[in-house]
């Protein structure tokens, strides 16, 4: 008993994490149709920012954690205006778009390697110790931390979609762009909201990333395709769905390797990727949403 | 700048129809294939990485201009996860090839990341084009006996600084290591951790060659020693999430955990989650979690046992620490030791990668890691330390 709520735990976290990546990068998606899979390397440099501001200049932690989410707000904004805006203005298909990205992962990865060193670096910000104890299950504060972020982020996010206008702008934007456009909606001011919003969760899930575990300058790679996977779970069309997906990804992986040795881990995720990809492209809310 | 906005603008409009209907045909039937073909490109973005990180680094070939230059080859990550052995294991080549008084000597490096095929990559780059007749590398034992078959077809020397796995004595004749086998150190650990009056241990090892042939070992000597292993798990190298693998060994109630990493960034992250997750367990760990980014963990890795072959002799801390105002990285001794004994084939006047092989047989003087004597299979035999980590610092235990 104590194990499987382990293992929920366990399973929620990385869920979480997972979210918050594909969450950004759903939003981006949506709005813009087209794979911004340096979206991976965006949270990895926010993590960085992060060890920067807190571990080299020695800020506060919390003017830290505020100048990091804007730094990294800023570096997506920064990336679609310098690199993706002028290819699309270009009239670039969205194959080059999706290739643009991958070479940005690259090089944000370099850079990072560049300025900070391969070594994998720890923020200390919180004192590594036992967590708390309920029913056998051991949870720390910052894990605790971790699942209500999420969970406010995606409240926020949710009511920001539906109730605001520029919120409801960018739905609009991103069920049709053409009738959007006729109707007065600038899309390409959408589109750097989009950017904003997206890399500023990102940008959170970078934080949580390197205080719960530790950053090295890689890690985006790996964090972009099971943000890619929880999204396509979920339903890649909708940002919701793609949290959803997410949090089930992190759910099967932890469960998975109960029963099955650890060593599958990486390989239950790929697996459920393949199998979604070829029957059910959609995910599992999208089908419903495209019914509506 | 407004007035170029303005432009923009103007083009956004014009494109805008085009690119709906273009959008609208390529909607979610053709989802799957696309994303087949994205994941595929991602994965050669992994490939084509190494090269960019080689660049940056401005590690790339050295033209040489000199005839009668000896070219050695040198594969070992610089980027990625394990980099840190790999500039350690560079820079004790770097001291040998300084001491060794040899000129003529150019060294060619090649990132690999530890990773199987970049070494099948690097491999072939520093065979084919740049001619060399041998290599110093790999690190990781999997990328080692990923390129192995190749050095042996061409006839090409590989002398590795680093690689432990058993399976690397039957790799082949042109296939060295100035460091002992895991078959050693599995054995001398499993009677480390027994002697300590622990019959009931776990392990959590890394999913590839060096965890592996290592958790192998060490489990069957254990068993053999009367103990019982009653968890063993694996991660993939460099993942930092290993919490339900470690909630599966806290399951088991074990005395001990023996930790067979040779990613830092998993060690680290596994040392931290062992203290969340509340065990109170004595922690064991191999001779890679000897470094720095563990060292750095103060309270996290406090008390940590390792088992690890020689730092090197006090004379070569002191070099080292004079050319570089480091501690000898892991493996910096046993790669000079490994430059060290190409050099002196080189003195006598070998050549060729089986002239070097023949002679390297032959060798025998003692280095700054213990003896260096190759046998039959190109493996030296060696002595273990055991360390444990005391306020930031390994320390003799």
């Amino acid at each position: 008993m104590s194990l499987l709520l382990q293992v929920a735990i366990n399973g929620l976290i990385a869920g979480s994490i997972y979210a918050l990546v594909s969450s950004g990068f759903s939003l981006i998606y949506n709005t813009n149709k087209f794979m911004h899979f340096a979206h991976g390397a965006s949270v990895a440099v926010s993590g960085y920012f992060l060890y920067g501001f807190f571990a080299i200049i020695k800020l506060n932690f919390f003017y830290s954690l505020s100048l990091t989410l804007i730094f990294s707000a800023l570096l997506g904004l920064l990336i679609y205006r310098i690199i993706y805006l002028p290819l699309q203005n270009r009239k670039a298909s969205n194959v080059i778009l999706l290739i643009a990205s991958i070479s940005i992962l690259i090089l944000l990865q370099n850079l990072i390697l560049l300025l900070f060193g391969a070594n994998v670096k720890d923020i200390e910000f919180v004192e590594v110790k036992k967590g708390l104890e309920f029913f056998g299950a051991v949870i720390t504060l910052t894990q605790i931390v971790i699942l209500l972020t999420a969970v406010l982020f995606f409240i926020f996010l949710y009511f920001f979609m539906n109730k605001t206008i520029l919120g409801k702008n960018m739905r609009a934007v991103s069920e049709n762009k053409e009738l959007a456009s006729i109707v007065g909606i600038n899309s390409r001011k959408i589109s750097d909201f989009s950017f904003l919003i997206g890399s500023f969760l990102g940008g959170a899930a970078g934080i949580l990333i390197a205080v719960e575990q530790n950053i090295t300058p890689t890690m985006g790679t790996i964090l972009m395709i099971k943000g890619f996977t929880g999204a396509v779970i979920g339903g890649i069309s909708s940002v919701p769905a793609a949290v959803l997906g997410s949090y089930l990804l992190g759910l099967a992986e932890n469960f998975g390797i109960v029963f099955l040795p650890s060593g599958y881990k990486d390989a239950i995720s790929f697996v459920l990727l393949f199998l979604f990809l070829l029957f059910r492209p959609e995910g599992i809310i999208g089908g419903k949403r495209r019914t509506k | 700048m407004p007035e170029r906005e303005d432009n923009e603008d103007e083009d956004e409009e014009e494109e805008t129809p085009r690119e709906a209907r273009k959008r609208k045909q390529q909607k979610s039937n053709n989802f799957a294939t696309v994303a087949v073909v994205i994941i595929l490109i991602l994965l050669s973005g992994y490939v084509y990485m190494g090269v960019t990180g080689n660049a940056i680094f401005g590690l790339g070939e050295k033209k040489g201009t000199v005839q009668e230059t000896i070219k050695i080859g040198f594969m070992g990550p610089l980027s990625g996860d394990a980099a840190s052995y790999g500039h350690g294991i560079k820079r004790g080549v770097e001291l040998a090839l300084k001491d060794s008084g040899l000129t003529n000597v150019e060294i060619i490096y090649e990132d690999t990341k530890c990773e199987g095929k970049e070494a099948v990559n690097a491999i072939n780059k520093l065979i084919n084009i740049d001619g060399v007749s041998v290599i110093i590398g790999e690190v990781c034992s999997g990328a080692t006996l990923a390129a192995a078959p190749i050095a042996e077809e061409n006839q090409v020397v590989m002398i590795s600084a680093s690689s432990t796995s058993p399976k690397i004595t039957d790799a082949g004749d042109y296939i060295f290591r100035a460091i002992p086998s895991d078959a050693l150190q599995g054995r001398f650990a499993a009677n480390l951790v027994y002697k300590m009056n622990i019959t009931n241990l776990s392990i959590l090892y890394g999913n590839e060659e060096y965890g592996i042939g290592f958790k192998d070992v060490l489990k069957e000597s254990f068993e053999e020693l009367g103990g019982n292993v009653t968890a063993a798990e694996s991660f993939e190298r460099g993942s930092s999430d290993l919490r339900t693998q470690l909630t599966k060994i806290r399951q088991a109630k074990p005395q001990a955990i023996f930790i067979i990493s040779n990613s830092p960034d998993s060690a680290v992250a596994a040392l931290k989650q062992i203290k969340q997750l509340g065990m109170k367990i004595k922690v064991f760990g191999s001779e890679g979690l000897k470094g720095p980014e563990v060292a750095a963990t103060k309270a996290t890795g406090e008390g940590l046992i390792i088992t690890s072959v020689s730092a090197g002799t006090e004379e070569f801390f002191e070099k080292y620490y004079r050319e570089y105002g480091l501690q000898p990285e892991p493996f910096s001794s046993q790669a000079y030791d490994s430059f060290t004994a190409l050099a002196e084939t080189i003195k006598k006047g070998a050549k060729t990668g089986t002239e070097i092989k023949n002679a390297l047989y032959g060798i025998s003087f003692s280095g700054v890691s213990g003896e260096i004597e190759f046998d039959s299979d190109g493996d030296v035999s060696g002595n273990y330390d055991v360390y444990q980590l005391k306020n930031g610092t390994f320390v003799l235990f």
